[in-house]
């Protein structure tokens, strides 16, 4: 398949470094089976909403704008 | 007894006036579109229901698209590739920010001061939405479709609703997925907005208490945090 201007250029490089030709590798604990992937996703969300508790949001007045 | 003009007895009589006079008394305009907002709403926190609002206009332009062009575009063509994976990572964006947003209005306890139908509007949304996305999985018309549909219909026979609601059937699914959830989904998040209008953002815990020291808490904010900040 032809390249189209390198639009396929980036998925070719992607999956180049993450080879997902497999079936999906899962955590198993007691009755709990999640795929690695929805691990990642589960922990990044969890990761993110610490970050947005933790990270002051920018005032105007730290912009310097109108108060 | 009181004269009543022609006009004012003609618009006390028309349902349009009616309904447009309790509109703008539940909803006036300057809460409908305010240009202002508490200050605690300064908070990263409060950010992702709005990024679940860009995330879902991303899902209906993309997903509007999609279905113009149909299948043998999305999948055979390199611009169909790419508007396949712009409705795919809209809708795992959509699922991300709202679990997050979910997550923070559950701490926030956010129905607290006249706001649960506010918080269960949200939530029936994230339930709507998650049928929206299997409908989706199951309409891309390749291998992963139908095998995701073969392994997805036990579950749905087994709680009953296989019966209307079969995941074999594309033509269904495909009319679930661009027609009716879609609709329900957005019906929802346009209430769930003039909800939010109406009853304003939920103020933090300790905001209440500083108010309502002694009281039971109640979830309204005190006035001097009212304070409006320009967004």
């Amino acid at each position: 398949m032809s390249l189209h201007g390198g639009v396929l250029i980036i998925p070719q490089m992607l999956a180049a470094i993450f080879n997902l030709n497999h079936p999906a590798h899962l955590v198993h604990w007691h009755f709990i089976r999640l795929s690695v992937a929805n691990v990642i996703v589960i922990a990044l969300m969890l990761v993110v909403f610490a970050l947005a508790i933790a990270i002051p949001f920018p005032s105007q007045e730290s912009s310097g704008g109108p108060s | 007894m009181s004269a009543v003009s022609p006009e004012g007895a003609r618009a006390r009589r028309s349902w349009t006036a009616a309904v447009r006079e309790r509109a703008v008394a539940t909803l006036p305009p300057e809460k409908l579109l305010a240009d202002t907002q508490p200050s605690y709403v300064s908070s990263w926190i409060y950010v992702f229901g709005v990024l679940s609002i860009a995330a879902l206009v991303v899902i209906i332009l993309s997903g509007s698209i999609l279905a113009l062009k149909g299948p043998g575009w999305w999948h055979f063509t390199g611009i169909g590739h790419f508007f396949n994976s712009l409705h795919l990572w809209g809708v795992e964006l959509f699922f991300f920010f709202v679990v997050i947003h979910l997550w923070g209005k559950y701490w926030m306890a956010a129905w607290r001061g006249g706001r649960t139908p506010t918080w269960v509007t949200g939530a029936v949304t994230f339930l709507v939405a998650v049928p929206c996305a299997l409908t989706g999985y199951v309409s891309q018309q390749n291998f992963d479709a139908q095998w995701i549909s073969t392994q997805a219909k036990d579950a749905m026979n087994a709680s009953g609703i296989g019966s209307f609601f079969n995941l074999l059937n594309f033509g269904q699914m495909y009319s679930y997925h661009i027609l009716l959830l879609p609709a329900a989904v957005v019906a929802l998040v346009v209430g769930h907005i003039l909800l939010v209008r109406k009853h304003g953002v939920v103020p933090p815990f300790e905001l209440t208490e500083a108010k309502t020291a002694g009281q039971a808490s109640d979830g309204a904010a005190p006035a001097d945090v009212e304070q409006e900040v320009s967004r």
